[in-house]
């Protein structure tokens, strides 16, 4: 069975990373917003403190990303080719609407040079060009309100931070379970995650799978 | 003040003979005139009505000028003291004026006929009216040590500082020192300051005497170590002395409005009277910046006052004599003589800031006048409910929080740091002050559990619906996947 090298060591680390980080903040977060139904970590301050260091953590995270993608030309990956955009993107919904219920091929197999079909382009240049600066700059602003003062009063005031913030959180979470579900639309159930985790992608001896 | 009869403004007390030392003295010694003439008009004949005026050396100087006997430092700082110089309008007249020395040559004869004569002197303050007011003798010839304040100090100061002082504007009150205390100009205003500073360099105006009268000599500033007059006052200890200490004069907190004067013009009536017209004059109160900044005045904000000055001032001598009136601010530094303890700007903190009446700008100016003032104009700040926009409720912060919670004046800076009210331990996490606001009570799962736990999170949304949407948002999520995989599952399985 043919291999492809889909994702290097680094990114699989930060991969890994930032799957383990976004997990521990969203239930951290879940905590803090309902304390009395969730206890995972321990006290209320408690929860802040470890959603505190994780956010940082997770800023870290970002820019290791953001500077291994630019140095090293991956970001390539994220570029819409032509057609992918129109009809790709339309293509790409109707395998995920209708094609993967009738075993039909993957329109956009990935490759070493273009490993991303275009509604995951879409969704990882949203995710990580827009709402991951929204969700670590309004984080970082909530965490050092005073360092930020005249951008908060700028803003309209923390009860803005707070609510773009949780806005993000809501949509992270969202495209968690998304993206996790959406991994297990591969030839075989683990088929993504043994990928994500080895680097190598085995190609679907039937030719109908995806990413 | 009621105008004196003539008899009354030269009759002369027997006590004055009897018990004032000055009266041993021969009234040729100091008025001149020859006592040996053989009729009034010979013994008359030379006769000077005030001795002192201009130069007293011959006359009170000739006793108060040895070392050991009477004052001699009076008279040798006399030629210094303000009341005789009259420094002040020369120098802002001139700040004004055409360079031109024809006209200038027209104004110094204009000012002659009608500014200059505003002057006092020895005798025309401790024994007489001021000629300015028509003169007379204040207590028959007899000497007083003190100047009356109604016949002296305010017959000449009495529009604007008399009538603020005493409480003669109506709906204003009186200054403090006046109606608590019962305090004369000279209780402030000593002799030292009266009798000039002797310095070399004549000062500008009143606010550059060194020796002037100042706050600070009664009322100690909190930290202050300088030595005051009144042993028994109090260091202002109010905290608001500390924080707007440098920042603002005393009467920026504790006048209240005082008289502004508009415009002016002098000239002389067919019978060759001069006589001077000003505008309608306002009361007002206004914060200007402090255009008179210097080591000892270090404020940024000061009380200004309108002076009645106009670019047609001399016009009935000399047209464009004040070519320069944008030299010169119109709004003055000011010292309103209305002292209260509370004032309508110290109730609150939000009585000053952000209440932008209180504060000098262009639209306070005519137009000609907007040039001048362009120092003392404040720029306005936005109102401090937008200054604290970056609190999570800056209206509820204002409304519940003391200003000096945060504006500490023991801090070097105001407090920004949330967490010092809103973290661990403090009394807000375990008190849930300042509850807020629900605009959906009925739904439960929100930052609310929060709030009636006593837990804080600065900033947080507290938005139910937000709460919903997002929740939907999670569980749609969970749905669509649920129904793909298991569709996917059910394909798999028939194929």
């Amino acid at each position: 069975m043919a291999k492809l090298y889909l994702h290097t060591l680094p990114e699989r680390i930060w991969h890994g990373t930032h799957a383990v980080l976004v997990l521990l903040l969203i239930l951290s977060g879940i905590q803090i917003h309902w304390p009395d139904h969730f206890a995972l970590f321990g006290s209320f301050s408690s929860a802040i403190a470890w959603h505190n260091a994780l956010g940082l953590l997770l800023v870290a995270d970002f820019l290791f990303w953001l500077a291994y993608t630019l140095i090293s030309k991956r970001i390539i990956h994220y570029r819409f080719r032509k057609g992918e955009i129109h009809p790709g993107m339309a293509l790409q919904a109707r395998y995920y609407l209708y094609d993967i219920f009738v075993h039909k091929p993957h329109p956009y197999a990935p490759t070493e040079d273009n490993k991303f079909n275009p509604l995951q382009k879409a969704a990882y240049i949203l995710k990580m060009f827009v709402w991951m600066p929204l969700l670590l700059a309004s984080g970082l602003i909530y965490l050092f309100p005073s360092f930020f003062a005249p951008l908060v009063s700028l803003i309209g005031g923390l009860k803005v931070v707070a609510t773009v913030h949780y806005i993000m959180a809501i949509l992270f979470t969202s495209m968690y379970i998304g993206h996790i579900y959406l991994a297990t639309t591969g030839h075989t159930v683990l088929a993504e995650f043994k990928t994500v985790v080895s680097g190598y992608r085995e190609e679907d001896p039937e030719g109908a799978e995806n990413a | 003040m009621a105008p004196l009869e003539p008899h009354e403004k030269v009759f002369v007390d027997t006590e004055f003979l009897e018990i004032d030392p000055h009266g041993k003295i021969a009234c040729e010694r100091c008025h001149g005139g020859n006592p040996k003439g053989a009729d009034r008009q010979q013994a008359h004949r030379g006769v000077i009505r005030d001795p002192s005026f201009p130069d007293p050396s011959k006359s009170c100087g000739e006793c108060h000028v040895a070392e050991g006997k009477g004052h001699p430092e009076i008279t040798k700082k006399y030629g210094t003291g303000l009341h005789i110089t009259l420094a002040p309008f020369k120098n802002k007249i001139y700040r004004r004026a055409n360079p031109d020395p024809a006209v200038r040559a027209k104004i110094d004869s204009a000012m002659g006929t009608h500014c200059m004569t505003c002057h006092s002197s020895c005798g025309q303050c401790h024994v007489s009216r001021p000629n300015s007011v028509g003169g007379g003798l204040t207590e028959g010839h007899l000497f007083k040590k003190t100047p009356p304040v109604k016949t002296n100090c305010t017959s000449c100061h009495g529009s604007r500082v008399g009538q603020e002082f005493h409480g003669e504007n109506e709906g204003v009150p009186g200054d403090v020192h006046h109606t608590a205390h019962r305090m004369a100009c000279a209780a402030c205003h000593t002799g030292d300051e009266m009798h000039g500073s002797g310095a070399a360099k004549a000062p500008f105006d009143r606010y550059e005497v060194t020796n002037r009268a100042r706050c600070q000599d009664c009322h100690a500033m909190p930290g202050s170590s300088a030595p005051r007059k009144d042993k028994q006052g109090k260091t202002l200890e109010h905290p608001s002395h500390a924080i707007h200490q440098d920042k603002v004069t005393c009467q920026v907190c504790h006048a209240v409005q005082y008289k502004n004067c508009y415009s002016c013009h002098v000239g002389k009536d067919k019978s060759g009277m001069p006589y001077f017209e000003t505008a309608p004059s306002r009361m007002d109160f206004k914060i200007g910046l402090n255009t008179r900044k210097s080591e000892e005045r270090p404020e940024q904000y000061a009380t200004v006052r309108h002076v009645p000055v106009s670019p047609g001032l001399f016009d009935f001598y000399i047209k464009d004599a004040l070519t320069g009136v944008a030299k010169a601010p119109t709004w003055t530094f000011a010292t309103p003589h209305n002292i209260q303890r509370k004032t309508p700007q110290n109730e609150t903190c939000l009585s000053c800031h952000g209440n932008n009446k209180l504060f000098l700008t262009s639209k306070d100016a005519e137009g000609w006048e907007v040039e001048a003032n362009r120092d003392v104009f404040v720029p306005l700040k936005p109102a401090p409910p937008i200054r604290h926009s970056w609190l999570a409720q800056p209206e509820r912060h204002l409304q519940k929080v003391d200003c000096l919670t945060c504006h500490n004046p023991a801090l070097p800076s105001p407090l920004k740091d949330c967490l010092r009210c809103h973290g661990n331990n403090t009394i807000l996490t375990a008190t849930a002050a300042g509850k807020p606001d629900y605009s959906l009570t009925n739904w439960t799962f929100t930052n609310r559990e929060l709030i009636d736990k006593g837990l804080y999170v600065v900033g947080s949304n507290r938005i139910p619906a937000l709460d919903l949407l997002g929740i939907s948002l999670i569980l749609f999520t969970f749905v669509l996947f649920g129904l793909h995989g298991a569709l996917r599952f059910i394909r798999k399985r028939r194929r």
